[in-house]
């Protein structure tokens, strides 16, 4: 029994260590408001990593967006990295403020979280194919018993699912594993939203977008933030999306946007 | 001039230029940085992991050996809770329950100015708490493996049953534990790349990042198998050495 007693203190003083550790550090607080944005930066052009001066940085459409909502509210802006299927599980969890990650609003969606007046519409989403095949391809119908990939989670996803009847869904967290997929004969077709898509051909002379049409135009996206906005943060952001359309600064985010992706590409 | 050979030689090109190339590490000089700061996280991440394992494991496993059949029964289900859920699934119930809301949070502070505290403690405390389960098993074992006649002596000679534990069996005991604690880290090496699901940045991210910033896609993964090769080939050669040479004096 003493033996019991005392590897039961050991074990109190370890789990004690441990909360120790784990309330140590507070954070600093230097009466600056910060607002924690979460996305899922592998997405070019809207939000994927950099090498600044050696350094890695997150930045792309959606990050700019942030950065005027953020000046918007005096806050000062941190963003933190998540795969794209759990950001709206951080933002329900409290661990992000808000949530700009070329998301549009759907039923379920919508559910979870509250969402502000659309900052950018895309073009529609485009089926993209090796370009050997892409000739193949005339109608939805011809998907049907091929295998079609699109990103976990998102509206692309439901694409393939409600608009390919018969096409066998392959669902991967990442455009870049979908793409991956797609050249080694994984999958015969991926679907994606229609800049990405774009960038993916434009870089790899493998691939090719299908001429087949998705609908005129895609929904737009928009900033997500906590079910209910309990600390009121849509009026801000809605006035900061206002100003960005009306100004045309989206466009010239756009145009930033994509000269990085292409300087990041570049490698030298 | 054979068709067949040309063929191949295109291949072979592609693999080393196309953007899905299985060889392009085009993307080498500039993003290495994301690599070198993907193995020290890595690294560390196990280290720590295994390091912090280790008392609670010792703990485990000391309980598993008790008379005690509630003690050994708690020790038990920990023990099988752990190794019978997928390190995935603990990973995301550990990070989004027990750090999540109305648990721990963590402030995010900044370690070596790339690993976040809020990210790398759930980490260190899902790796760990998976390790401890096997490690636990690694301990029970080599106690075991000590011949039971030590205990046996050591009690004869007055000592109680701790006192015979802490003084004559663990010392030997270590002997058996040692090796197949290095290759525990070995193995955390390996696993620790699922920490890449939620945005630690190691060495897996890394490469993660370098192939969607690049649209290089599968060259930053292999560079990545080479990097994780080159610490883990050569990790398990030495303590295979080590091995060795401890058992040296054995069966004399």
């Amino acid at each position: 029994m003493k033996k019991f007693v005392k590897l039961a203190a050991v074990f109190m003083a370890a789990a004690m260590l441990l909360a120790l550790c784990a309330c140590g550090s507070k954070p600093a607080d230097d009466g600056k408001k910060t607002i924690t944005l979460g996305t899922s930066a592998d997405y070019p052009p809207f939000e994927f990593h950099i090498l600044k001066d050696g350094k890695d940085e997150i930045v792309g459409i959606d990050v700019s967006m942030a950065k005027a909502i953020a000046a918007e509210m005096g806050a000062e802006l941190q963003i933190k990295d998540i795969a794209f299927d759990s950001l709206l599980i951080e933002l329900g969890q409290g661990t992000v403020d808000f949530v700009i990650a070329a998301m549009e609003k759907d039923d379920t969606r919508d559910a979870a979280a509250d969402f502000s007046d659309p900052y950018y519409t895309d073009v529609p989403p485009k089926i993209v194919t090796l370009k050997d095949n892409a000739a193949n391809y005339t109608s939805l119908d011809d998907f049907s018993g091929k295998t079609v990939g699109a990103q976990t989670g998102t509206t692309k996803a439901d694409i393939v699912a409600d608009q390919m009847a018969g096409a066998n869904p392959l669902l991967l967290q990442s455009v870049n594993e979908l793409v991956n997929g797609l050249v080694n004969s994984k999958c015969d077709a991926i679907v994606l939203d229609g800049a990405v898509a774009d960038k993916y051909v434009a870089s790899n002379d493998a691939l090719a977008v299908v001429d087949i049409s998705l609908g005129e135009a895609a929904e737009p996206y928009r900033v997500a933030v906590k079910e209910g906005d309990p600390d009121k943060l849509l009026d801000a952001i809605n006035a900061a999306i206002k100003k960005a359309v009306e100004n045309g600064d989206i466009t010239t985010w756009m145009e930033e946007a994509d000269a990085l992706s292409s300087e990041a590409i570049g490698l030298e | 001039m054979d068709l067949t050979l040309l063929l191949a030689g295109n291949g072979l090109m592609e693999a080393f230029t196309a953007p899905h190339g299985f060889f392009n590490f085009s993307f080498l000089p500039k993003y290495l940085v994301y690599f070198g700061q993907g193995v020290v996280y890595t690294l560390l991440l196990s280290v720590v992991s295994v390091a912090v394992a280790v008392i609670p494991a010792l703990c485990l496993a000391l309980m598993r050996l008790s008379k005690n059949k509630l003690v050994r029964g708690l020790s038990g289900a920990y023990i099988a809770v752990f190794r019978s859920t997928p390190m995935l699934v603990q990973l995301y119930i550990i990070y989004y329950g027990l750090f999540g809301v109305g648990g721990i949070q963590l402030p995010n502070v900044y370690i070596l100015g790339y690993i976040n505290l809020a990210q790398f403690i759930p980490g260190v405390v899902a790796l760990a708490m998976n390790s401890s389960a096997y490690v636990a098993e690694i301990f029970r074992g080599g106690i075991l493996a000590v011949d039971k006649g030590q205990m046996e002596a050591a009690r004869s000679l007055g000592l109680t049953q701790w006192q015979g534990m802490r003084f004559v069996v663990l010392p030997q005991a270590i002997k058996n534990i040692l090796p197949a604690l290095a290759n525990e880290v070995v193995t955390m090496v390996k696993e620790s790349s699922i920490c890449s699901v939620i945005g630690m940045m190691e060495l897996m991210w890394g490469a993660k990042t370098v192939a969607t910033t690049t649209y290089v896609t599968l060259g930053p993964y292999v560079f990545a198998a080479v990097i994780y090769f080159c610490i883990n080939f050569p990790a398990s050669k030495a303590i295979e050495a080590v091995e060795r040479r401890m058992r040296r004096g054995d069966n004399q």
